[in-house]
C-alpha cells in the first residue's frame, strides 16, 4: 500500500511540474509575437457620429 | 533494482538541470530586450529613457520586477499623469496567487502618477505578486519623474520578522542543550509554534523555489522579503556549520504537521522495502528545476504540498497527493520529508558534500 502510494505521489508531482510549465508555455507566449495594442477608450469622433446620426435620420424619413 | 534506476535516472535529470541552466540564462534575458526594441524600433515612439517610450502625449513604460515564481515584465500605459492601463505581459506566478491580484491590477487604472503608491497595500495571500505589481508602478514613476525608489533598501522589520528571529535562536539553543527531556520539551515547542507561524499564520516555508530563485540569479527583493532570508539563511547556515539539518528537524511547518499526525496516528517505524525510494526526492527535485532554470522561471518548480495547503490554495492534483501523504502516514513517521520532499533533499545533498569535504 505505502509502495503504491508513493508511486502515485511521485506520479502526480511529475504531472502537476509538467502542467506548470505547459501552463507557463501557454500564457507567456514569445513576446517576439506580442504585438502592443493601445488602450483604445478616447473620445470617439465626434463628426463621424454626426454625419452616421444625420444617415439614420434620413433613412428613417 | 527500482533504488539503482532511481540513482540513474537522478543523475542524468541532474545533469540535464545544470545544462538547463546555462541554456536558461542565454535565452531567458532575451525576452525582455525583444519586448523593449518593439519600441526603440517603432517610428511612432520616441525613446524618453531607458524603459519609458513616448507617442504624443502617450507615454509608455516596460518594466520587471521580481514576484514569488519569477520575474514579472508589465506595460505601463499614462497619458496626463493619469495610469490608463497596467498590462501584464510576462509572470510565472501561482495562478491562485496571481487570479487574487487581478483587481489589485485594475485599482491603477486612474490614478495619478506620484498619487501616494507607497502607501497601497500589498494583497493578503498574495504578498510578493502584488508587491512585485507596486514596485513596477512605482519604477515608472522614478524614471518618469525622475525621483528616487521610496522602497529601495528599506528593511521591513515586524513581528513576523521578531517571531521567526525567536524560532531560529531556540533551535540553536535546542541544538546545543545536552538534557534529553529539556531537549525534548524544547523541540515540542518549536514544532509546535513553527506550525502556527511559518504554517498557518506567514506561510512561509522554505521551498525549491527559493534555491531556483539563487540559482537563477533572480532572488526575491532583500529588504521587503526579510523572513524568506531569515529561514533561508539558518538553513543554509545549520547544514554548513553544524553535523545537523536542524531547519527541517526543528523549524519546518509541514514536519511539524506530520510530527503531529505521526502522535495521532502512531504508524509502524520500520517498513524494510521502502528504503528503495531514498533517492526519490532528489529525482524529483532535478526533474523540477529543469523547466524552471531552462524558462529562468523559478515558480515553475514549486511542487512541495506545504506551500499552498495551510492557506488552501493548491491545484488538485496535489491535494491528491496530499490525501496519499496523510494515508502514508499510517504506515511511516514523516512520509514526506523521506521520500518526496526537495528542500530537504538539498539541505541533506549540502550537509553530505560537506561532510565528505570535511573528511578530505
Amino acid at each position: 500500500m505505502a509502495y503504491i502510494s508513493i508511486s502515485l505521489i511521485a506520479c502526480l508531482i511529475i504531472l502537476t511540474v509538467c502542467l506548470n510549465t505547459h501552463n507557463y508555455l501557454k500564457k507567456n507566449e514569445p513576446i517576439e509575437k506580442i504585438t502592443y495594442k493601445e488602450h483604445n477608450d478616447s473620445i470617439p469622433d465626434l463628426d463621424s457620429l454626426w454625419q452616421q446620426t444625420e444617415f439614420m435620420e434620413t433613412v428613417i424619413d | 533494482m527500482i533504488k539503482r534506476i532511481i540513482l540513474n535516472a537522478s543523475k542524468i535529470v541532474w545533469a540535464l538541470a545544470a545544462i538547463s541552466l546555462f541554456v536558461g540564462f542565454f535565452i531567458g534575458n532575451q525576452k525582455d530586450k525583444n519586448l523593449k526594441e518593439q519600441f526603440i524600433n517603432s517610428a511612432d515612439y520616441k525613446p524618453l529613457t531607458e524603459n519609458v517610450f513616448q507617442k504624443d502625449s502617450l507615454f509608455i513604460g516596460v518594466f520587471s520586477a521580481q514576484g514569488y515564481g519569477g520575474e514579472i515584465t508589465a506595460i505601463v500605459e499614462v497619458q496626463d499623469s493619469l495610469i490608463q492601463k497596467v498590462e501584464i505581459v510576462k509572470q510565472s506566478e501561482t495562478l491562485v496567487y496571481f487570479e487574487k491580484c487581478k483587481d489589485f491590477i485594475l485599482s491603477f487604472t486612474g490614478k495619478k502618477l506620484g498619487s501616494n503608491t507607497q502607501l497601497v497595500d500589498a494583497v493578503s495571500g498574495a504578498t510578493i505578486t502584488s508587491a512585485a505589481i507596486l514596485e513596477i508602478i512605482q519604477k515608472f514613476e522614478c524614471e518618469y519623474l525622475s525621483t528616487s525608489h521610496p522602497s529601495k533598501n528599506k528593511i521591513h522589520l515586524s513581528l513576523s520578522s521578531a517571531l521567526i528571529t525567536l524560532l531560529i535562536c531556540l533551535s540553536i539553543l535546542a541544538y546545543f542543550i545536552q538534557k534529553e527531556k529539556l531537549k525534548k520539551a524544547l523541540r515540542f515547542i518549536l514544532l509546535f509554534s513553527s506550525l502556527l507561524i511559518l504554517g498557518f499564520w506567514l506561510n512561509t516555508p522554505l521551498t525549491i523555489a527559493n534555491f531556483a530563485q539563487l540559482l537563477t540569479f533572480k532572488p526575491l527583493p532583500l529588504f521587503s522579503n526579510i523572513d524568506i532570508y531569515l529561514i533561508l539563511i539558518y538553513a543554509l547556515v545549520s547544514v554548513i556549520f553544524t553535523k545537523r539539518n536542524s531547519y527541517c528537524k526543528n523549524i519546518c511547518p509541514f514536519g511539524a504537521f506530520q510530527d503531529c499526525a505521526a502522535y495521532l496516528l502512531k504508524p509502524k517505524s520500520k517498513i524494510s522495502n521502502l528504503s528503495q525510494f531514498n533517492q526519490l526526492p532528489l529525482l524529483l527535485c532535478g526533474l523540477a528545476l529543469i523547466p524552471a532554470l531552462l524558462f529562468q522561471a523559478p515558480g515553475l518548480s514549486l511542487y512541495e504540498i506545504y506551500s499552498g495547503i495551510f492557506d488552501f490554495t493548491l491545484s488538485l492534483g496535489l491535494y491528491a497527493a496530499f490525501i496519499l501523504t496523510i494515508l502514508l502516514m499510517l504506515f511511516v513517521k514523516r512520509p514526506w520529508c523521506r521520500f518526496l520532499c526537495p528542500t530537504g533533499a538539498v539541505l541533506n545533498q549540502i550537509l553530505k558534500l560537506k561532510n565528505k569535504l570535511w573528511l578530505k
